[in-house]
């Protein structure tokens, strides 16, 4: 239906290029609602019995989402101006919006004013892009308040004061978000979703209604810098840019390029209100005033009566000393560095460059009142983060005993110099705190992690099930039939996303062949698909204690690219030949057709090594893969590769209940590590042959070399025991490892390892093209080169890593994204967020399991100490993979700190009862009671306490 | 950049199978034997047609046809950034290869046997579709000339965004679009395709019905182009007085 | 389709004659102090002028001389100035495309387009309109470079002068943005979102001085008269072609005599400086009184 167009030239000019496009207006735009009956039916989404419709203006679609989503706020006008900019500004928010205005079941509707003949607007001589897009919606509110009947008012929602009295003088019932919440007794949780505003006038409000109340409050921070100052301050050297990393909430470390040491930012004064991962520019403080060594960080605060220090104080919310579940590559380096001597340089944050503020909230809960404090019917709360390194976040709400012993959302709207916290408000409650189901949401949600189904886009790039080889994939000339070779899978009981599979033969010239066959993902996921985009964009599968958050739809995951026992499936295979002596001979890449003969559990094959009554061909080829692995294992170990160790635990899970009713040590066997080999090896061939085809666009796996004093921790609590680490090379130290033994102690070693792999960075996914060539080794396995080729079906650094290889061998050409450097890029940032946040949220998901273990049960267990402090030592638990601190002098009733009774050597990592009675070293083994201490509002703890050892049941020593 | 916003508005206002504002005329020339300008949005294409005219050199003489000679140009300021293109662009070569196959399958070269024509075609504005605006502003040139020809001959593009077939693409959706395109010519009148260019990756079933949009929209400018074509006849009948035959 | 109507009889003897004896043809209208188009000799044809015909151009004209059509468009682009720092750059391109004669394809490459160029620089450069000051955005650091693209469509004579007036017509209507040069050196649209300190400026673009617009008029010489404002007939059959250029103050800024071995005499001098003067005011007022579309 083509109107009659009249149109205007609208030319932007953007940088110096002149743009121009052409703009039509028309006159079959419809308003969206049946009270115009010039309207198309079959849009309209505005209800004909509303008692009012909505138009919001930007900074109301921006900012006040919460309230707009609320399911009591319908009816609403959302103009294509409003939508524009809020694109601009805002990817996540226009998302939010525009999911809003596509939900069938609510009645926002878009209306597209710019293109609309009556409403579209041109800017005044002097007006600027904003004022005129203001206009533009104030003209879109007016026409439909001309075209309604009187009965349907139109009421304009604003909360900028020059918006809201202009559309008063237009006529316009206007008025703010705030107000018109008030003025909806029906749904009185609406106020508590109104963001906080932090302009000006919002200041001028707050004080006009307090009255005489003090005109100003007391400034707490120091002002930002205005991004002028802040440029001209870098470039001239005295400011510092960095992207802030919190461990808590009033400790920061920020890496500057422009300095060489990393800089610590101490106290909230000092953070002047950057959150973890804000964009800063930092001032160094002179060296005097750089606090050093071990001492508590200074309550720098000023004003220290004000009533919401105190608060903070009370909640104990910057303590440390709480218990954490500690894994591999984690380490809490503020304890390294509270612990090791030496002064690092300290800064101030003058600025804050961008803020990476959650647009999808921080989890947390009410802060409980102080016992004897009587807050009832108090609005004002303050938000305690599950995540420590967040600051409290104040709120104001209506239902605080509703939602106290409740895991709710809040999203962080400014934060004032004059204001202790940053405001925020209130946006759903996900559950009682403690629940299983409420405390995976917040794990979710803490790490980002996405559980939403996959699009209707996505599933159709999936072939329909059932799916089976064909014979175009058994004809095509790029493909092997290697359906005759013995090939099994040897994963954990369950597993049903085989990525992998091996086998191993003889050859007619008396060699050896050695198979890895890993799931042809690529052949399914094409680049630049829905899917392609949504597995780079998830990036892995998440595997939670009960719970698997697929990268890939279900069929594929699970079915079709799954390399499971007994049908032909498509493979990329990687075959060596091998001397009898283990000798590698040849190389070579094919993509494959297999059929598994068996899925093994690492159980099942260990058992079939091991009964020398079992002859078959498949347990006959696991032996020789088996002592083959052990070879490579050692030369490796020769070569300097580090053995870590990492304390995984595994849950029984009550299958009624879906609670954990056991949690034990994860039992590594012999055919664990020969998988492990033969992947590695595979991933080291891989890197090797991708890179010499593509020097710039290889992706590789790096681990850097950790710096000497990340390895201090470690070295300490070692000399106390007599025994140094070398950490000169990864030989060195793989050799003091080795050294580190105390005779009838088994365990010592472990434990060393498990400290020492606590002192290790991250490994990173990088682009070639993006690092020197020294940058690429891969410390801790000691490789010079490495990469991830194996779990193409959970990993999407795999699938990137196919196409290159696929590129490599001439079977596709490679995708152009890959030669995109800055493209690139985005795509592995992105990769290593997601591959640590899932990492997170594993661990997350234990902690959680462990707790609801530990829930109404007492447990003795036994424990070393793998550091000693002034008023406590930190103990291992390896049954539970828990880690924590007993208090020795437990506080006082009233707070208050009780007498020193004990004194520690820090030389020795020793602390001693003054009585002499007791003395505790590192290393030294314990015995620990495990509760849970349950406080107000379902608020659970696990609180370790120290016990004699003679109490401990025999079943419970450990050796 | 959402190129088709859910309300089925394009950036520029048009539903998906609108074409935008189009202009053309004939005999804007003085010197051609026949000259035309085409516009479709602020896309701007003039053509001009010399000849039939006795073949000179040795190559053309004994044809018992019309040779059919193109060249094809773009003005350095037609774009949003300057840019001078050689006459041995690639771009430059392949819109004039095509032009000229689409006019030797459209004017009756045998009925002038032993004779040049030759058709120009510069192109002063560039904003998308400047291959099926050529080719439309040559055709009109062509008629304009008084060269018979098979039928009327109209040109347009359309294209895939979001999944959704739109016609005659600007040069921002052009560029933006990562859907396949479709330039397509056709004898409106004896409806059979004399162009079918096709870029991009295209589901077997989409190319029906991109080609269906493509001819609706072959069809729409070809009504705008005749009528262009019978006013200019009336306009040299009237200058003219009557014809007798 | 269109058909063209065949000429009627009579006219195909006289179009016959034209053809094999092209000077008798003329010089009989000659004889008669008229030309085939039924203009007398010092006659010129009507001009036109249309601006900003393409969009894609920061300014354009499409300007005719009786039959000859030349389209102009100007690019800008921000530019480093070198010597001088306070000064911009004007780089002028003529092409004849292939559509301005029947000719031009057959024909080789010629120094017309490169004399033409060279005019045409010559004609904005010398005039007091050219300030090429006004094109500097900060001393040093930015400056505009002025792209003059011309293509002339259709070549019935004077192409000279049709070059001048579309060049003048495109330049007059150019509007230079209001930008602003940031601290990094980038020159963004004054007002524009990048700047941080969220205030807009907005600023009537301004135009370059219209002052002392040289504008020009080519006369043939056959048989020893002149000729005013020729077509491309009547060039081929002149003796020798002279090109005035004047800028409407009294001054005359460029004569070019082609036409090699001619000698010109002071009284055809004197005319043709007259008749350009004459030319400057008719030509001067279809230049101000064409309007670009949107303004």
């Amino acid at each position: 239906m083509l109107q009659r167009k009249q149109f205007v030239k609208k030319t932007k000019k953007g940088g110096v290029v002149k743009v121009v496009r052409e703009h039509y207006l028309r006159d079959d735009i419809s308003s969206g609602t049946p009270l115009d009956p010039e309207s198309d039916p079959a849009v309209n989404k505005l209800s004909r019995d509303a008692s009012h419709y909505l138009v919001a203006d930007t900074n109301v679609a921006l900012h006040q989402l919460d309230f707009l989503e609320h399911s009591a706020i319908e009816d609403v006008i959302i103009t294509s101006v409003v939508l524009e900019e809020v694109r601009h500004q805002n990817q996540s928010a226009y998302q939010r919006l525009r999911t809003l205005t596509a939900a069938s079941d609510r009645r926002f509707f878009v209306f597209s004013n710019e293109h609309h003949r009556d409403t579209y607007i041109t800017a005044l001589p002097g007006e600027s892009p904003n004022d005129r897009n203001d206009r533009a919606i104030r003209v879109a509110a007016k026409w439909y308040d001309t075209r309604m009947p009187p009965s349907m008012p139109v009421i304009f929602l604003t909360n900028d004061a020059d918006n809201l009295r202009k559309a008063q003088e237009d006529g316009l019932r206007a008025m703010t978000v705030q107000g018109y919440a008030q003025m909806r007794k029906d749904t009185p949780e609406l106020v508590d979703l109104v963001a906080a505003g932090v302009t000006a006038e919002k200041e001028n409000l707050a004080s006009d209604s307090q009255g005489g109340k003090g005109a100003k409050r007391k400034r707490i921070y120091e002002d930002h810098r205005p991004t002028a100052a802040i440029t001209a301050g870098i470039k001239r050297g005295i400011y510092h840019q960095g992207t802030l990393r919190a461990g808590r909430a009033q400790e920061g470390r920020l890496v500057c390029d422009s300095l060489a040491d990393e800089v610590l930012i101490r106290g909230r004064v000092a953070l002047n209100r950057a959150l973890d991962g804000d964009v800063v520019a930092v001032e160094l403080l002179p060296e005097e005033e750089w606090t050093g060594d071990g001492q508590k960080t200074p309550r720098q605060a000023p004003s220290p009566g004000t009533e919401e220090n105190g608060d903070e104080a009370a909640a104990g919310g910057d303590g440390d000393d709480n218990q954490v579940q500690v894994a591999p590559g984690e380490h809490l380096e503020d304890d390294a560095w509270a612990s090791t001597g030496g002064k690092r340089p300290q800064a101030k944050v003058v600025g804050i460059i961008k803020r990476n503020w959650r647009s999808r909230g921080y989890a947390g809960s009410l802060q409980p009142p102080r016992e004897g404090q009587n807050r009832a019917g108090a609005t004002s709360w303050l938000v305690v983060p599950v995540e420590k390194r967040f600051p409290f976040i104040r709120i104001q709400t209506r239902q605080a005993d509703a939602l106290m012993d409740k895991r709710i959302v809040v999203v962080i709207d400014g934060w004032e110099a004059d204001s202790m916290f940053p405001q925020g408000h209130y946006v759903r409650t996900l559950g009682v705190i403690g629940d299983k189901d409420t405390e995976t949401e917040v794990l979710l949600l803490e790490n980002d992690i996405n559980t939403a189904p996959f699009s209707p886009a996505v599933h159709a790039c999936v072939p329909p099930l059932p799916w089976a080889v064909s014979e175009a994939h058994l004809q095509d000339p790029r493909r092997e039939d290697l359906r005759g070779l013995p090939i099994c899978s040897v994963d954990p009981p369950g597993c049903k996303d085989i990525d992998d599979a091996l086998h191993i033969r003889d050859l007619p010239n008396g060699n050896m062949e050695l198979g890895v066959h890993i799931a042809d993902v690529t052949n399914f996921l094409l680049p630049g698909t829905a899917m392609d985009d949504e597995a780079a964009r998830r990036g892995t599968t998440v595997y939670l204690v009960q719970r698997r958050i697929d990268m890939l739809p279900k069929p594929l995951t699970e079915d079709i690219c799954s390399l499971r026992a007994n049908v032909d499936r498509l493979a990329f295979s990687v075959l060596w030949e091998l001397t009898l002596d283990g000798e590698l001979v040849g190389c070579r890449f094919t993509k494959s057709v297999i059929r598994s003969r068996a899925a093994f559990t690492y159980a099942e094959a260990q058992a079939r090594i091991d009964d020398a009554r079992m002859t078959d061909e498949l347990s006959e080829g696991l032996r020789k893969m088996n002592a083959y692995a052990k070879k490579r294992r050692a030369a490796r170990a020769a070569a300097g590769a580090l053995q870590l160790a990492s304390p995984e635990v595994k849950f029984e899970i009550d299958t009624e209940t879906q609670n954990p009713m056991d949690v034990a040590m994860y039992q590594i066997r012999d055919t664990n590590q020969m998988v492990e080999e033969m992947m590695l090896m595979a991933n080291v061939t891989v890197a090797e042959v991708t890179l010499r085809a593509f020097p710039a666009c290889a992706l590789l796996r790096r681990h850097p070399v950790p710096a000497p004093r990340q390895f201090e921790p470690l070295q300490q609590v070692a000399a106390a025991t007599g025994v140094s680490i070398d950490v000169s090379s990864s030989k060195a130290l793989s050799d003091s490892l080795d050294g580190a033994v105390r005779m009838g102690d088994a365990y010592f070693n472990t434990l060393i390892r498990i400290l020492a792999t606590r002192c290790m960075t991250q490994a990173l996914y990088f682009n070639s093209g993006q690092h020197a060539e020294s940058e690429y080794v891969h410390y801790g396995l000691a490789a010079p080169l490495y990469t991830h080729f194996t779990s193409p079906i959970r990993r999407y650094a795999d699938v990137l890593v196919h196409r290159v290889l696929a590129a490599t061998l001439d079977l596709a050409p490679l995708p152009p994204s890959m030669r995109d450097a800055a493209g690139l890029k985005a795509v592995v940032d992105n990769l290593n967020v997601r591959h640590r946040n899932a990492q997170m949220a594993g661990r997350a998901s234990v902690e959680l399991h462990t707790l609801i273990f530990f829930h109404e049960r007492i447990v003795l267990a036994d424990a070393r100490i793998t550091k000693v402090r002034s008023k406590g030592v930190i103990v291992f638990i390896p049954k539970y993979g828990i880690e924590g601190t007993i208090h020795l002098t437990p506080k006082a009733e009233d707070g208050s700190e009780p007498p020193a009774e004990y004194t520690m050597d820090e030389q020795k990592q020793t602390i001693r009862h003054c009585d002499g009675q007791l003395a505790l070293t590192v290393f030294d083994k314990v015995a620990v009671k495990i509760q849970i201490v349950t406080g107000v509002a379902h608020r659970r703890s696990l609180s370790l306490e120290w016990m004699s050892r003679d109490e401990l049941p025999e079943s419970e020593h450990m050796e | 950049m959402e190129l088709l916003s859910p309300e089925g508005l394009r950036q520029d206002g048009r539903r998906p199978r609108e074409l935008r504002n189009l202009q053309s005329a004939v005999d804007t020339l003085g010197n051609a034997d026949g000259s035309a300008t085409f516009e479709l949005g602020n896309t701007k294409v003039m053509a001009a047609v010399f000849g039939p005219r006795a073949a000179q050199g040795k190559s053309s003489g004994g044809r018992r046809d019309a040779d059919i000679r193109c060249e094809f140009a773009i003005a350095a300021f037609s774009q949003s950034e300057r840019k001078q293109l050689s006459k041995r662009d690639r771009r430059i070569l392949e819109v004039r290869s095509m032009l000229k196959e689409a006019l030797k399958a459209n004017v009756l070269a045998e009925l002038m046997p032993g004779t040049t024509i030759d058709v120009y075609v510069q192109v002063l504005a560039a904003d998308g579709s400047i291959g099926a605006a050529s080719l439309n502003a040559a055709f009109l040139a062509v008629a304009d000339a008084g060269i018979p020809v098979k039928d009327l001959m109209a040109a347009c593009v359309v294209g895939l965004v979001q999944d959704t077939p739109i016609l005659d693409l600007n040069q921002m959706e052009e560029q933006m679009s990562r859907g396949p395109s479709l330039m397509m010519a056709m004898h409106v009148g004896l409806k059979k395709i004399v162009v079918f260019q096709a870029d991009g990756r295209m589901p077997v079933e989409g190319v029906e019905t991109l080609a269906e949009l493509a001819e609706g929209g072959c069809q729409a400018v070809g009504k705008a182009m005749r009528s262009v074509l019978l006013d200019n006849t009336r306009k040299l009948a009237l200058a003219r007085g009557p014809v007798r035959l | 389709m269109t058909a063209r109507v065949d000429s009627a009889p009579a006219d195909s003897q006289a179009e016959a004659f034209k053809r094999l004896y092209p000077d008798q043809y003329y010089r009989r209208f000659l004889s008669q102090n008229t030309r085939p188009d039924g203009r007398s000799l010092t006659q010129t044809r009507p001009a036109s002028v249309v601006l900003g015909v393409i969009t894609s151009a920061d300014s354009s004209a499409l300007i005719k001389i009786g039959n000859t059509t030349v389209i102009a468009g100007v690019k800008l682009e921000v530019l480093m100035p070198k010597d001088p720092p306070d000064q911009g750059c004007l780089q002028v391109n003529v092409e004849l495309t292939t559509l301005c004669s029947p000719e031009m394809r057959d024909n080789r490459p010629t120094e017309v387009p490169s004399f033409l160029t060279q005019q045409v620089d010559a004609a904005v450069r010398g005039s007091s309109a050219w300030q090429p000051q006004a094109l500097c955005i900060q001393a040093g650091r930015a400056a505009w470079a002025v792209y003059l693209d011309l293509y002339v469509l259709c070549a019935d004579g004077v192409l000279l002068d049709a070059c001048v007036l579309a060049a003048m017509a495109a330049l007059n209507a150019l509007r230079l943005a209001p930008v602003d040069v940031t601290d990094a050196g980038n020159v963004v649209a004054a007002g524009n979102d990048a700047m941080t300190d969220g205030t807009s400026h907005p600023q009537q673009p301004y135009a370059l001085s219209k002052q002392g617009t040289p504008l020009t008029l080519t006369c043939a010489v056959i048989d020893d008269r002149l000729i005013a404002d020729p077509s491309s007939e009547e060039e081929s059959l002149a003796a020798t072609v002279v090109s005035t250029t004047v800028d409407g103050q009294g001054h005359v800024m460029g004569l070019q005599h082609a036409g090699g071995g001619v000698e010109l005499s002071t009284a055809h001098l004197q005319q043709c400086i007259t008749a350009a003067q004459d030319r400057h005011t008719d030509l001067f007022r279809v230049l101000s009184s064409a309007q670009p579309p949107d303004h």
